[in-house]
């Protein structure tokens, strides 16, 4: 039995393989012929061909196999012979060809099915959009004009930009003017950072060049003893700051406090302690969603009680998102109810004791230390930075915030006994570090504990104690003749209820006005956002002067 | 089906006339928007457009001024001699458009802000139509909100809810949205009745 040669075998192998995917994904669907533009097959057909063609050459199937695939008994076999797989008494060997007896298809035969092979490859490979991006490619291999040096920006920059200069510049380059005069280039002109990228007109070639050799310069570097200290000076001042550096990733990560202001008042909870007490546990950033969704209107029925006004104020000032930038996070302002009158006192006198019962001495260390911290990396960073720029000077950091930003103690105190509000200031030292504390004595007048707008500018001027909110700053226009009566009476007119509206707006309950505050059904449609917003906003930017966060 | 509407509008207006609305209780905002949109209903919509050009044009020039209480009382005043060839039902029903539509000439620059307006002033050929425009596609906004929102549920024909529900609706919309109750109500009407389809 005569062998089959490996040519042929290969040549099969391969037809069969291509037509039974091109089959499998139903590529010769005529749907799918019909729906290919005119260039594809076109594309297909050459591709087929050439590397049809060039397959064959290359493979040289002109001659016969070298080798061929027979079935052959066992005893006829020979010691060259390779054994593919053997039965009891036939065997798949592969033989040399000698003489060149085994079968071989056709050398036509084999190129037209490798032509026919590519073609099916074409199929696979070759679509709608493959074609189209191959016929776009030398649009796309254009270099990005980013890897190239602006030197139209270098030659703006490079001319002096001194008023009334161009006349002289013109006559000095065509040699009417023999100097510049004033109008030369200054000598401690800073020096331009040169630009390393490839040149307009560098050679491509050239410029790979001095990439290779800044490359290799740099590897020089790496290797040198220089470097190995600066890396040795690096990690070892990373190794004294590793506590701190270990702590701040800590704080990050668990999101830790990043400043604490307490205030102590004497009204009571606005909720009652065992449910403030289940909202804390269950939801330890309920105040972020109830802050976001405060009302707007601050004579809300539901909100009577002094506590809950107090909450709202502090809530519109400080946290509430719909104004402004937040002042403060919610989280990091602990208000103390039902404290005693003299919590400010208290602690200024004996700080230790008093945080200690109030549960706050930790919390306030946990910042001093965060600030050490921050401290000490500073410094680390400066250090890095010196090192970093061979010698040279450190980047220069921001301010750090101190002590006093990040850390403050009020008091609000309800005041039955008095007609107008009160500050006092006292001081008090804890680890070193002095802290004033302030006191704001609230009059409360009505009987159901009604807190005036007023008090919002009393709060404000606790926490930020420069803010001042004036008819200058206020949104309301100043018209000399708009006052309460004249407001009263355009209000009181017959008709036109809409339109007589407008007077309200630059009636500013912040700065007076307090009448309205007699009028419920006034203060339902009153433009709150106007006044409040701005309040609240210049309230903000005061407080940022004098407090912050790590 | 007129007849009715007429008798309607003349029962709310003379309750208007009476000096009703003196203060600015859920109760009276709600009685007057309800006798607002009944006499926008009563009125043809190019009547309306005529008043509305008549005050733009007031406003303008003897109106003009940088105090606002001169300019709404002006307003007011101007508005109320474009009325004053009327009487009886027809001068209060025109009293109460003219509300509206004063109320939202005023919110006009405050619903688009400078910046907006120099740039539909850069942009457009027709400034003032574009402006229209502009101002109609916040009406619409509007109108869209309400009439997703809960507390529109009111029959087609039924004045008093509606009365009650754009109140409630404005009430809270501008303390959401920052946006002043008297606009919001002014500015409803307007595009409910400008934009209704006649049955």
């Amino acid at each position: 039995m005569r062998g089959l040669g490996t040519k042929t075998i290969t040549t099969t192998l391969l037809f069969i393989l291509c037509s039974g995917v091109v089959w499998n994904l139903e590529l010769l669907r005529p749907e799918r012929l019909r729906n290919l533009d005119s260039s594809v097959p076109f594309v297909i057909g050459l591709f087929a061909f050439f590397c049809g063609s060039l397959f064959f050459l290359f493979w040289d199937f002109q001659t016969p196999s070298r080798y061929v695939f027979q079935w052959i008994r066992v005893k006829a076999m020979r010691s060259e012979d390779v054994i593919l797989l053997r039965l009891r008494r036939v065997a798949l060997i592969i033989r040399e060809n000698k003489g060149a007896k085994g079968v071989d298809l056709p050398p036509t035969l084999q190129k037209v099915i490798y032509q026919v092979t590519f073609l099916l490859v074409g199929l696979l490979t070759f679509n709608n959009r493959s074609v189209h991006i191959l016929k776009n490619l030398p649009d796309q291999i254009t270099i990005s004009p980013s890897r190239f040096c602006d030197e139209k920006k270098a030659d703006r920059e490079s001319k002096p930009e001194k008023l009334g200069c161009e006349l002289l510049l013109r006559a000095y380059d065509l040699g009417y003017a023999k100097s510049l005069g004033s109008c030369a280039p200054d000598e401690d002109e800073e020096v331009k950072e040169i630009c390393h990228l490839r040149r307009e007109d560098e050679p491509y070639l050239h410029y790979a060049w001095r990439q290779l050799t800044d490359a290799m310069a740099d590897l020089a570097w790496v290797f040198s003893e220089e470097y190995r200290k600066m890396q040795e000076e690096r990690f070892s001042g990373q190794l004294r700051a590793l506590r701190e550096l270990f702590h701040f990733r800590k704080n990050a990560i668990t999101t830790a406090p990043r400043s604490q202001h307490h205030l102590w008042t004497n009204f009571p909870h606005p909720e009652g302690g065992l449910i403030s007490v289940l909202n804390e546990s269950l939801s330890p950033n309920e105040c972020l969603d109830r802050y976001a969704r405060l009302p707007l209107s601050l004579e809300d029925p539901d909100h009577q009680s002094m506590s809950r006004k107090l909450d709202l104020m502090m809530g519109h000032i400080l946290y509430s998102t719909r104004y402004d930038r937040m002042a403060g996070y919610c989280k990091e302002f602990v208000v103390h109810w039902n404290a005693g009158f003299d919590a400010c006192k208290r602690l200024s006198e004996d700080p230790y004791t008093f945080l200690k019962e109030q549960g706050s001495l930790e919390s306030v260390r946990d910042i001093f230390d965060r600030l050490k911290i921050r401290s000490t990396l500073s410094g680390l960073r400066e250090e890095l930075n010196r090192l970093q720029s061979e010698g040279g000077e450190g980047e220069h950091l921001k301010d750090e915030k101190g002590f006093k930003e990040v850390v403050s103690f009020q008091c609000v105190v309800e005041n039955r006994a008095s007609n107008s509000p009160s500050f006092s200031e006292q001081s008090t030292e804890i680890d070193g570090h002095s802290f004033a504390v302030r006191s704001l004595s609230l009059p409360v007048h009505d009987d159901n504990g009604r807190i005036e707008f007023r008090s919002y500018q009393d709060l404000a001027r606790l926490f930020a104690k420069d803010f001042r909110y004036t008819p200058i700053t206020s949104r309301a226009k100043i018209d000399p003749d708009l006052d309460e009566e004249a407001i009263r009476g355009s209000l009181s007119d017959p008709g036109f209820l809409l339109s007589r509206l407008e007077f309200l707006r630059n009636a500013d309950i912040f700065l007076g006005h307090r009448w309205i505050q007699d009028r419920p059904d006034l203060l339902e449609v009153y433009p709150y956002h106007l006044h409040l917003y701005r309040f609240v906003t210049l309230f903000r930017e005061s407080y940022r002067k004098e407090k912050g966060r790590l | 089906m007129i007849a009715l509407r007429c008798l309607f509008i003349l029962f709310l207006v003379l309750n208007v006339a009476r000096g009703w609305a003196l203060n600015y209780d859920a109760d009276r905002r709600e009685a007057y928007i309800e006798s607002a949109l009944a006499s926008l209903y009563g009125v043809k919509v190019t009547t309306l457009w005529n008043s509305y050009k008549y005050l733009t044009t007031v406003e303008r020039n003897e109106c003009h001024s940088g105090i606002d209480r001169l300019k709404v009382t002006c307003l007011i005043e101007a508005a109320k001699r474009g009325c004053s060839h009327l009487s009886g039902a027809a001068k209060s029903s025109c009293l109460l458009y003219s509300d509206v539509i004063l109320i939202n000439k005023l919110g006009e620059d405050k619903m688009i802000s400078p910046r907006e307006r120099y740039s539909i002033m850069m942009e457009a050929g027709d400034y003032r139509g574009r402006f229209i425009q502009e101002i109609t596609y916040l009406y619409a906004t509007l109108a869209t909100e309400y009439g997703l929102s809960k507390e529109n549920q009111c029959e087609v024909n039924d004045l008093r809810c509606f009365g009650r529900s754009i109140n409630q609706f404005c009430v809270s919309y501008g303390s959401r949205n920052d946006l002043s109750w008297q606009y919001c109500v002014g500015g409803l009407l307007w595009f409910i009745v400008t934009h209704r389809t006649e049955r």
